[in-house]
C-alpha cells in the first residue's frame, strides 16, 4: 500500500507541475465565472436600456421619423393618385392595358410602396418600445418569474395590436384621401393598403392590456385568456368548455416565484395531457395505427401521471414548486464540462505516453514496484482529477450563477403518483456528478490509447478525433448504415444503442426529460423504471458505458504490464 | 549468498528472431564485471531482461537469491541501474527526480540524497532542471539515482557515455569503492575497453546473444595470447630470443611451451611471462651478456582477446 501512495503521490507532483493542466483548470474556472458574469451584465443592461427608455426619447424620435414618412407617403400617393387616373380606366375597372400598368408600377407605384414599408417597420419598432417603456422595466426585473412568460404573451398581443391598430388607421386615412390608389389595391388584390382586421383589437381591450402589464396584474390575463376563447369564432363548443376548465387548473398552479421554465412545463403539460386524451379516446396514434393493449395502459399511465402533477402543482417535472432557473444552469456548467473533458482526455492521453516518450519510464520500471501498481496510481490520479473537476464545476457554478442573478431553487418530480422535491442545490450537485461519468469513460479511452501507442502525440489526436470529430459525425454514419441496411430497423436501432455517442448525454436524458413515463431522476431517486421506451434510457448508457470503461481499463492494464518495453 | 545476479539459460526472441541464445552470467558480491560486446550483440537486451523491462522466453533471473520473477519487489529493491541513456524527467530538477525515485525505495533519507549528490559531484548543479544538464551530468544524476538505495547489485548500461577523462577516473573510483569496499556486485557494459581493463575484475564477451567467454582479465588474456606479455628493449635480439626459449624449455611442458618473438621494425622483443618471471628472465639476460634496456607489460591485451573471441570483424561496442 505505502508503494502505492509513493506512487501515487509521484503522479500528483508530476500533475502538478504541468502548466497545461493548471490553465485548463483556470479556464474551466474563468470561463464559467466570466459567462456567469456576462449573464448577470446582460440582465442590468436590458433593465437599465427599458428604464432609459422611460424618458420615451427614443420613442420621441421615432414619432418624429413616422410623422416625416407618412409626409413622404403622402406625396407619393398623391403622385400616385393622379397618375392613376390617366392609366386607370373606370369603367373596365382596370388598367387601360398591360403597358400601362407597368409604366404606372415602376414609376408611380413602387415609391409609394417603398415609403409604406418605411412605416410598417417604424411602426413595428414604436410598439415595441411603446410597449416596453410602460411595462418592460417592471417585468424584467423578475425576469426568471413566470411572470416574465406572461409579459411576453401580452406584450407580443399588445405590439401587435397597436402596430396593427395604427396601420390601420392610416390605411384607412389613405383610402379616404385617394379613394382611386385604394380602389385600384382592391382590384389587384394588393394588401398594401389593407391590413388583416384579425390581429387588430378592440381600442378598448388594447388599453386594458396595457394596463394589465402596467398593473401587473396576472388575475387579469387569465380573464382576457377565457374571453379569448368564450368570444373565439373557431372553437367548438365542447372544446370552449375544456380550454376554460384548462385555464381554471392553469391559474390555480400560478405562482409569482414560479420559473420560466416551470411555466412552459405547465403549458406544455396540458398539450400532452390533451394528446394523450384524444390518442387514447380515438385509441390510433397520430399515424392512425391502431394502440396496443400495452400501448393502451402507457398512454393511461402517462395521463395518470401528469394529473397526479397537477393535483400537486407539477405537471411537467417544472411545476408549482420547480423555481430552479435550469436553463441559466445547465448552460453555465455545460461550459465548465466541456473544459473538464479536454483536460481529462489529455491527461488520460499523456499520462502513460509521456513516461515513455521522455524516456522516464525507465525510473519507474528499474523501481521496486509491479507494473500493476503503477498503473493503479495512473487510474487513481485519473479519477481524482474528475472529482476534483466535478467539485471545481459546481463551485464555480455557484459563484457564477451568484454573480448571473440565479439562484438554486427548488425541483420537483412526478413518478407515477410519487411527487419528489429536490433543493436546486442537489440537482446541480447531482447533474456534475453525473455528466462526470462519460467524462470519465472519455478519459479512460484516451488512458488506453496513452497505453497502446506510448506517444503523446497518437494518443493526443486519435482520443480527441474519436471523442470531438467522430462522435459529431455518428449521424453522418448512421445515414450511411440506413442506406446500406435498408429497412432492417431492428439492425439500425440497436446499432444506433451501441454506439457510445448515443449514450453519453446520461446527464441531459436523466435531468433534461420532462416527459412524463420516461426515466429521469425523478424515477431513479423512487426507484421506478416504468416506461423505458426509450432505447438509450439513462440507466442502459451507463451500465454499458461502465462494462465499456472496464474494457479499456483491462486493456491499459494488460497493455503496459504485459508488452516489453524496447 | 553466492551471486548477487545469477543469469541462467536466459533466452529473448524479437519476434522470430534470436536476441539472446540461453545467456548465463554470474555476479559475485564485491566484483566489477565488465560485460562486451559488439554492436547488436545482445548486450542492453540482456540488461533490460534482467532489470524487468523486457520479459524472457525461457530460463531464471536471481538476484541476491531472490527469482525476479516470483519475488519480483524484493528482487529489484536491491537493484540500481541505467540503461542505455539515464533518461528521467527534464523538466524537474536533478533533486526532484532522485526524490522521487527514493520515494519508490524504503529507507532513503533526505541526508543519503544530499550524501549521494556530493559522491557524483552533483551538488552545485543539483537544483537545476534536468534538460539543462550536459550529458556527462546527466551520467552522474543517474548514477546517483542507480545508487541512492545502497543497491547490492549494480548494473550500468555504457556509464562512461558523455563523461570526460576526469569523470572517467571518478566513476572508477566510486565503482571500484562500492565494489570492493562495500561489496556490492557491478555489471558495466562499455565499448570503453581501455577503461573496463583499469575497473573489471571479470568480463563477459557476448557476441550474436551468445557468451562466448566470461573469466577474469588475465584467465581471458591467457586464453588468446597464453597470457600476459612484456616488451623487452635489448641490444641482441636473436641471442635473446634463444636465451629466453631455453627458460621456457626448462620451465614449460612440451605441449604447452612459450615461445619468445621479436618485432623486426624495433628489434623489441616480445615474451608471454607473468610478471613473476621477470626477474629471472633479466637476470638470465644479464648473465649472458645482453644488455636490456627497458621493459614494459602490453595494455591491448583485453582488447586482443575481444578482437580474438569475437573474430575481429565486428566494430567494439
Amino acid at each position: 500500500m505505502h508503494k502505492f501512495s509513493a506512487l501515487f503521490k509521484n503522479e500528483v507532483i508530476k500533475a502538478v507541475r504541468k502548466p497545461l493542466y493548471i490553465i485548463l483548470l483556470a479556464i474551466i474556472v474563468a470561463s464559467m465565472l466570466l459567462v456567469g458574469g456576462f449573464i448577470g451584465i446582460g440582465r442590468a443592461m436590458s433593465e437599465t436600456v427599458y428604464l432609459s427608455l422611460d424618458g420615451n426619447q427614443d420613442l420621441d424620435s421615432l414619432n418624429v421619423k413616422l410623422q416625416d414618412t407618412l409626409k413622404d407617403v403622402d406625396s407619393a400617393a398623391s403622385k400616385a393618385e393622379k397618375e392613376l387616373a390617366k392609366y386607370y380606366d373606370e369603367e373596365m375597372g382596370g388598367f387601360k392595358d398591360l403597358s400601362s400598368y407597368d409604366d404606372f408600377y415602376y414609376n408611380y407605384y413602387s415609391s409609394f410602396d417603398d415609403r409604406m414599408y418605411e412605416v410598417n417597420y417604424l411602426l413595428q419598432r414604436i410598439s415595441e418600445k411603446y410597449v416596453a417603456s410602460r411595462a418592460g422595466n417592471e417585468a424584467l426585473n423578475d425576469s426568471n418569474t413566470a411572470g416574465y412568460a406572461l409579459f411576453r404573451y401580452i406584450r407580443n398581443d399588445v405590439e401587435s395590436s397597436y402596430y396593427s391598430g395604427e396601420m390601420k388607421k392610416i390605411s384607412e386615412q389613405l383610402s379616404e384621401k385617394y379613394p382611386l390608389l385604394a380602389k385600384y389595391d382592391d382590384t389587384y388584390g394588393y394588401s398594401s393598403l389593407r391590413y388583416d382586421s384579425s390581429l387588430i383589437l378592440p381600442e378598448e381591450k388594447y388599453n386594458e392590456y396595457l394596463k394589465i402589464i402596467v398593473d401587473n396584474d396576472i388575475a387579469k390575463v387569465f380573464d382576457n385568456m377565457r374571453d379569448d376563447i368564450r368570444y373565439s369564432s373557431f372553437l367548438g363548443e365542447t372544446e370552449k368548455k375544456n380550454q376554460l376548465e384548462s385555464i381554471d387548473v392553469m391559474q390555480s398552479l400560478y405562482r409569482d416565484d414560479m420559473s420560466y421554465d416551470s411555466w412552459t412545463d405547465i403549458q406544455s403539460a396540458f398539450t400532452r395531457l390533451s394528446n394523450y386524451k384524444s390518442i387514447l379516446e380515438s385509441g390510433t396514434d397520430a399515424s392512425g395505427v391502431k394502440l396496443t393493449e400495452d400501448q393502451k395502459a402507457e398512454y393511461a399511465l402517462m395521463i395518470a401521471e401528469i394529473e397526479t402533477g397537477m393535483k400537486v402543482g407539477a405537471p411537467g417535472y417544472g411545476g408549482k414548486y420547480s423555481t430552479t432557473d435550469k436553463t441559466t444552469g445547465t448552460t453555465l456548467i455545460d461550459i465548465g464540462l466541456i473544459f473538464s473533458q479536454i483536460l481529462v482526455v489529455l491527461f488520460g492521453a499523456l499520462i502513460v505516453a509521456e513516461d515513455f516518450q521522455s524516456g522516464a519510464i525507465k525510473t519507474l520500471i528499474i523501481a521496486p514496484v509491479k507494473r500493476r501498481r503503477i498503473v493503479d496510481a495512473k487510474f487513481a490520479l485519473m479519477a481524482v482529477l474528475c472529482l476534483t473537476c466535478a467539485l471545481l464545476v459546481f463551485i464555480s457554478y455557484m459563484i457564477a450563477a451568484f454573480i448571473s442573478g440565479s439562484d438554486f431553487g427548488t425541483n420537483i418530480f412526478v413518478v407515477g403518483n410519487n411527487v419528489i422535491t429536490m433543493s436546486g442545490f442537489f440537482y446541480y450537485l447531482f447533474y456534475v456528478l453525473v455528466s462526470f461519468i462519460p467524462i470519465f469513460f472519455h478519459g479512460c479511452f484516451a488512458f488506453m490509447l496513452s497505453t497502446l501507442f506510448r506517444n503523446a502525440g497518437g494518443s493526443i489526436s486519435v482520443s480527441m478525433a474519436t471523442i470531438f470529430v467522430v462522435n459529431t459525425y455518428a449521424a453522418t454514419f448512421m445515414s450511411v448504415m440506413t442506406m446500406i441496411m435498408g429497412g432492417n430497423t431492428y439492425f439500425l436501432q440497436h446499432l444506433q444503442m451501441f454506439l457510445p455517442s448515443s449514450n453519453t448525454a446520461i446527464a441531459d436524458a436523466l435531468f433534461a426529460s420532462s416527459l412524463p413515463g420516461e426515466f429521469n431522476l425523478g424515477a431513479l431517486l423512487t426507484g421506478q423504471l416504468l416506461g423505458n421506451t426509450e432505447l438509450n434510457n439513462p440507466l442502459f448508457s451507463f451500465f454499458y458505458l461502465a462494462i465499456l470503461s472496464a474494457v479499456f481499463i483491462f486493456i491499459s492494464y494488460q497493455s503496459y504490464i504485459k508488452r516489453d518495453i524496447k | 549468498m553466492e551471486y548477487v545476479l545469477d543469469v541462467k539459460n536466459v533466452s529473448k526472441y524479437f519476434g522470430k528472431r534470436r536476441i539472446l541464445n540461453n545467456i548465463n552470467l554470474q555476479v559475485k558480491p564485491g566484483e566489477v564485471m565488465g560485460f562486451i560486446g559488439p554492436n547488436g550483440a545482445g548486450k542492453t537486451t540482456a540488461i533490460k531482461v534482467i532489470l524487468g523491462f523486457l520479459g524472457d522466453d525461457g530460463g531464471e533471473i536471481s538476484i541476491c537469491g531472490y527469482d525476479v520473477k516470483k519475488d519480483y519487489e524484493k528482487a529489484m529493491a536491491l537493484v540500481g541501474g541505467i540503461v542505455e541513456n539515464p533518461d528521467m524527467y527534464r523538466q524537474y530538477s536533478g533533486r526532484l527526480n532522485l526524490e522521487m525515485y527514493a520515494r519508490t525505495h524504503d529507507g532513503v533519507t533526505n541526508e543519503r540524497i544530499d550524501e549521494i549528490v556530493r559522491l557524483v559531484g552533483l551538488e552545485n548543479r543539483i537544483n537545476d532542471k534536468v534538460k539543462k544538464y550536459s550529458l556527462g551530468m546527466k551520467q552522474r544524476l543517474g548514477l546517483a539515482m542507480a545508487m541512492l538505495h545502497r543497491p547490492k547489485l549494480l548494473i550500468l548500461d555504457e556509464p562512461t557515455n558523455g563523461l570526460d577523462p576526469a569523470g572517467i577516473k571518478e566513476l572508477r573510483d566510486i565503482l571500484l569503492h562500492i565494489a570492493h569496499t562495500e561489496g556490492a556486485g557491478v555489471l558495466i557494459s562499455s565499448h570503453q575497453l581501455a577503461e573496463m581493463q583499469n575497473i573489471c575484475d571479470r568480463a563477459a564477451i557476448i557476441v550474436n546473444g551468445n557468451i562466448v567467454a566470461e573469466d577474469t582479465l588475465d584467465a581471458l588474456n591467457r586464453k588468446v595470447s597464453g597470457g600476459p606479455r612484456y616488451t623487452v628493449d635489448v641490444d641482441n635480439p636473436m641471442e635473446a630470443i634463444r636465451i629466453v626459449n631455453e627458460y621456457f624449455g626448462e620451465v614449460d611442458p612440451e605441449e604447452e611451451r612459450r615461445s619468445g618473438s621479436c618485432d623486426p621494425a624495433t628489434g623489441n622483443l616480445s615474451v608471454p611471462i607473468t610478471e613473476e618471471e621477470i626477474s629471472e628472465i633479466i637476470k638470465r639476460l644479464a648473465l649472458g651478456g645482453i644488455r636490456v634496456s627497458g621493459i614494459k607489460a602490453d595494455k591491448t591485451s583485453l582488447e586482443d582477446a575481444f578482437i580474438a573471441i569475437t573474430g575481429g570483424g565486428n566494430s567494439i561496442a
